[in-house]
């Protein structure tokens, strides 16, 4: 009953207020229409009588605002005027509230974009069940961790350990498969895996069966699960499908199943075989799979890691010869190694992009400071007619978080075209980075980032004003000279807060721009121009021996030679810069016979030429190396200082582990090092073995886990040359898709993807940082002019020339500019250091980078401060003495 | 009752000691009106009376209760010092 009583008042309170309002006007009227009656009675004249009525009734407006505070409902009320009032205040000064808006869009914009992307990348779970539960096993290695396994060890791994659900290994590199379809083939992204692949994912085929354990063994049949893609694309979505084949490679494979739709495995694919690995220390190839295992329900990463200890000694035990001797099992988060080294990029970046919006908060502050000014008088009004101190403060913050939500609003939509750009700038380049979208985790972190910034920006500003002494605002009546020295005071130490953090975020892209300008210039070992590179699956049947893959590779070889615009073609394994597999070696007669790991290529002979690398000593491979003549091999440089020290490594001879070649080989060149592993890490050391000298399990092995590549020196630009290398390819073989046609630049550029990406971002920050902060440092110059024009005027009828007037407004912004550049370079020396991981090159500390950073942002600064000091050149001085 | 009456009663019954100034007064007569424990009309003199509901009865019951225990306590302290 009370209760609906109350609701009823409220309702009556909201909807019919202005009946309310009258109501009360009335009583109030009423009443001291009756006071005034009674005094009359008492024999008071009529005037006499109206003046004490007032003075028993005291002022209406605050007896009125008294029972209305008592309202039920009346918090509710006043919000909603409250933001009704700030919108019309945000209304009458349209351009504050449009540069507000547009800073705040653009620092919330920002800060909404890459959270999007810790979110997509780091927070948002690894899209499959219990995705905790998800581990990646590999090999200990004195220098890190590496990801690559034997297959030996896998099949060890999986029989001996006691705490996991299943595990499950896969192809590295995934080479894909000739899918015949129609006239011609096409290439289609595949991997074969072993069979509780799904299994540990946790994700079950929509459409049929995963793979058995026979199907997974030696001697097992062919039989494939596809993606719904491919399903669709195929058999057009067609629900029997199961039973049916799809030829890959020219052999049939009969689909058992098709994965839901919503399922992605990385690195993606459309079809999956079984892999069959088989347990041969000695000879299984060397380590080429990922293995991951998902937890039994309960177990911890502590207690994986401490039983694949167990059973990693075991296998050191079992066969001493094949494990290195720091080698261990490490077990790691699979989130966490899928993240890797991004994390520390991406929270680097949120950091960055969150001092963006710190200055942006500083320049709302900044104009919210200067508006306040010329509210004094306003507020000071308002006090005088009633309102107390917390009810300014709330109105002046409702103004600001009006502003905030609708620059947060706008920053949304300008975070979507963020993120679209992001995408373009570096497709798949992060882990789970093409799914990033604005979900509403991103929503909730937007909402507290308008709130927030409502309050850092708002809250100085309203309190100073509502500290605004009454009397003073009154009297000084709009004078701009006295009683504003706080006000000063406040605006420079947030214009000092703006040039010192844009300082930071400056020397930081700075740092990062050299970086990316290093790894452009470092010498990647080949010469990239006019060389085009393609891939091939070479997988299946018709690829099980080296003499017929070296076939098929001489075929092309020669029928591209023989192209007018080519220069030279061959094969390789893997590319340059593109990390290929390993293979262990040792060396023949070196006292350390401990086996060492290098990169390994398998290449046509002339490879060398096609890529552009130099021959530093010794002979290229030529057409008789071939598998009847003794085993060659081509060292690089590196390999050759590290074992050779000064010697002449030619005619000496190393052993493949492994088997990729049969026996000991004879070591006839030493070629330039190319960077392997990528620009910012050094050359590897790497052999080269001819192509034609393989063992035939080895080729075989290398066509199903890496797509050979094809590099092709052109006389003019590598893509125009794209359609007659297709020609000749489909001439020579017309099951085998090319794909991935690409010069050799894009495959550089590729290598230094990320470091561009972090340059581009840091240097967008940056660039919007100190924009922001010349905004900043012009507003409040501005603001110091109009202060002074008075004085100027003074000045210059007292006879101070304009250099004198110039020097004095500018003597104040340089201030302002010097302190902030100092506090700056501290900021830079205690941040820089975070980044130090991703520079190359240059230290964090360089005092070039510092010193051309401060220039350039004093330059600026000094512009922002010299025009709108030379408008107080330009007063004239009765104008300027009659102002005010 | 209107509410100069109301004020007025207020001063006379306790011989002056509380002189019920507008600016309470209203606030108070609004409170309970919204409470629903009086109800307020205006009248022929074009004032506006308020008169105890029958939640109202039951809450002045209540309050004077409590009031009773409270200056009966603080009678009690004041007398044991």
């Amino acid at each position: 009953m009370p209760l609906l009583v109350k609701v009823r008042s409220f309702l009556r309170n909201f909807f019919f207020s202005r009946r309310v309002e009258t109501d009360l006007d009335q009583e109030v009227q009423s009443h001291l229409e009756m006071l005034i009656e009674e005094n009359i009675r008492a024999g008071m004249p009529l005037k006499e009588a109206q003046r004490a009525a007032r003075i028993e009734l005291g002022s209406i407006e605050q007896v009125k605002e008294q029972v209305r505070e008592q309202r039920i409902g009346n918090w509710l009320h006043s919000v909603l005027s409250d933001c009704r009032f700030a919108l019309r205040q945000l209304r009458k000064s349209p351009a504050f509230t449009t540069v507000a808006i547009l800073t705040l869009t653009l620092g919330i914009g920002a800060n909404t974009a890459i959270f999007s992307v810790v979110n997509g990348v780091l927070i948002r779970p690894l899209p499959y069940p219990e995705s905790d539960r998800l581990v990646e096993l590999m090999r200990g290695q004195k220098s890190g961790n590496d990801e690559t396994v034997e297959a030996s060890k896998f099949l060890f791994w999986r029989q001996q350990s006691r705490v996991f659900e299943a595990m499950a290994a896969f192809d590295i590199f995934g080479t894909g498969f000739n899918l015949a379809s129609g006239g011609q083939p096409e290439h289609v992204t595949g991997m074969r895996v072993s069979p509780d692949f799904f299994r540990v994912l946790g994700v079950r085929p929509a459409i049929g069966r995963d793979f058995t354990a026979e199907e997974g063994a030696p001697g097992g049949v062919n039989v494939s699960v596809i993606s719904n893609n491919l399903w669709k694309q195929q058999f057009g979505g067609d629900t029997s499908v199961t039973g049916k084949s799809i030829s890959l490679n020219g052999e049939a494979y009969t689909v058992v199943g098709v994965m839901p739709g919503s399922f992605e495995s990385r690195p993606s694919a459309d079809v999956w075989v079984p892999l069959r690995p088989v347990f041969n220390p000695q000879n299984d190839g060397g380590p080429l799979f990922i293995v991951l295992g998902r937890l039994k329900p309960g177990a911890t990463l502590k207690a994986a890691q401490s039983d694949m200890k167990r059973v990693g000694e075991q296998f050191r035990t079992d066969f001493p010869d094949f494990m290195g001797k720091d080698e261990t099992v490490t077990v790691v988060d699979y989130q966490e190694h899928m993240v890797g080294d991004v994390r520390r990029a991406l929270l680097i970046l949120l950091g960055a992009v969150g001092f963006v919006l710190l200055v942006a908060c500083a320049n709302v502050a900044n104009l919210l400071l200067s508006r306040a000014t010329g509210r004094s008088r306003e507020m000071a009004v308002r006090v005088a007619l009633g309102a107390g101190r917390s009810r300014l403060v709330r109105q002046l913050l409702t103004e600001s978080t009006m502003l905030a939500l609708v620059g947060s609003g706008l920053g949304l939509l300008f975070s979507k075209w963020c993120l679209l750009g992001l995408l373009q700038m570096a497709p798949g380049s992060l882990p789970q980075f093409s799914t990033t979208h604005i979900d509403q985790h991103v929503l909730g972190f937007t909402l507290g980032l308008a709130f927030l910034t409502a309050v850092v920006f708002g809250l100085a500003p309203a309190l100073q004003m509502s500290g605004t002494e009454l009397n003073d605002s009154l009297q000084e009546g709009g004078a701009r000279t006295a009683g504003s020295v706080r006000h000063t005071r406040l605006r420079d130490v947030l214009v000092v807060m703006e040039i010192s953090v844009s300082l930071a975020l400056l020397v930081g892209a700075t740092l990062l721009i050299r970086t990316y300008a290093n790894l452009r210039e470092i010498n990647p070992g080949v010469d990239p121009r006019n060389v085009l590179t393609v891939k091939l699956s070479l997988s299946g049947s018709k690829f099980e021996t080296t003499s017929a893959t070296w076939e098929f590779l001489r075929k092309v070889v020669d029928r591209t030679e023989s192209l007018p615009a080519v220069d030279a073609a061959a094969f390789v394994t893997v590319l340059p810069l593109e990390k290929g597999p390993d293979q262990p070696f040792q060396i023949e007669g070196l006292r350390d016979s401990e086996y060492r790991d290098a990169q390994f290529r398998a290449i046509t002979p002339g490879y060398f030429r096609a890529v552009g690398t130099p021959l530093l000593q010794g002979r290229y491979f030529t057409q008789a190396d071939n598998a009847q003549s003794p085993g060659v091999v081509i060292i690089n440089e590196v390999l050759a200082r590290q074992y050779f020290r000064g010697r002449s490594p030619i005619g000496e001879h190393l052993t493949v582990m492994g088997g990729a070649v049969t026996g000991t080989v004879a070591i006839i060149g030493v070629a330039g090092d190319i960077h392997e592993d990528g620009l910012d890490n050094p050359p590897p050391p790497t052999l080269f073995v001819p192509a034609a000298q393989l063992v035939d399990p080895f080729t075989r092995l290398m066509n199903k886990v890496v797509a050979a590549s094809f590099v092709v020196r052109a006389k003019a630009a590598p893509m125009s040359i794209v359609a007659d290398v297709q020609r000749e390819l489909l001439a020579c073989d017309g099951t085998v898709a090319a794909f991935n046609f690409r010069p050799m630049e894009s495959v550089l550029a590729g290598s230094i993807v990320r470091q561009r990406l972090n340059m581009l971002l840091l240097g967008t920050f940056a660039a919007m940082a100190l924009m922001l902060s010349a905004v900043g440092l012009y507003g409040v110059i501005s603001y110091a002019v109009t202060l002074r024009t008075h004085e100027v005027g003074i000045r210059m009828a007292l006879g101070a020339d304009q250099g004198d007037v110039l020097g004095l407004i500018v003597k104040q912004g340089m201030r302002v500019i010097v302190i902030g550049v100092a506090v700056g370079v501290g900021l830079a020396l205690l941040s820089t250091r975070l980044i130090s991981s991703m520079i190359y090159g240059v230290r964090p500390t360089d005092p070039a980078t510092l010193g051309s950073a401060s220039l350039g942002l004093v330059v600026v600064a000094f512009l922002a401060t010299y025009i709108p000091a030379r408008r107080a050149t330009k007063v004239d001085p009765m104008v300027a003495l009659r102002y005010e | 009752m209107h509410g100069l009456g109301i004020s007025r009663r207020i001063q006379q019954i306790t011989g002056g000691t509380f002189a019920v100034k507008p600016g309470s007064l209203f606030p108070a007569l609004h409170r309970m009106e919204e409470e629903g424990w009086i109800s307020a009309f205006w009248g022929d003199r074009r004032a506006k009376y308020y008169r105890l509901t029958k939640a109202g009865r039951k809450q002045l019951e209540v309050e004077t209760k409590r009031w009773g225990r409270i200056s009966w306590a603080i009678a009690q302290a004041l007398d044991a010092s």
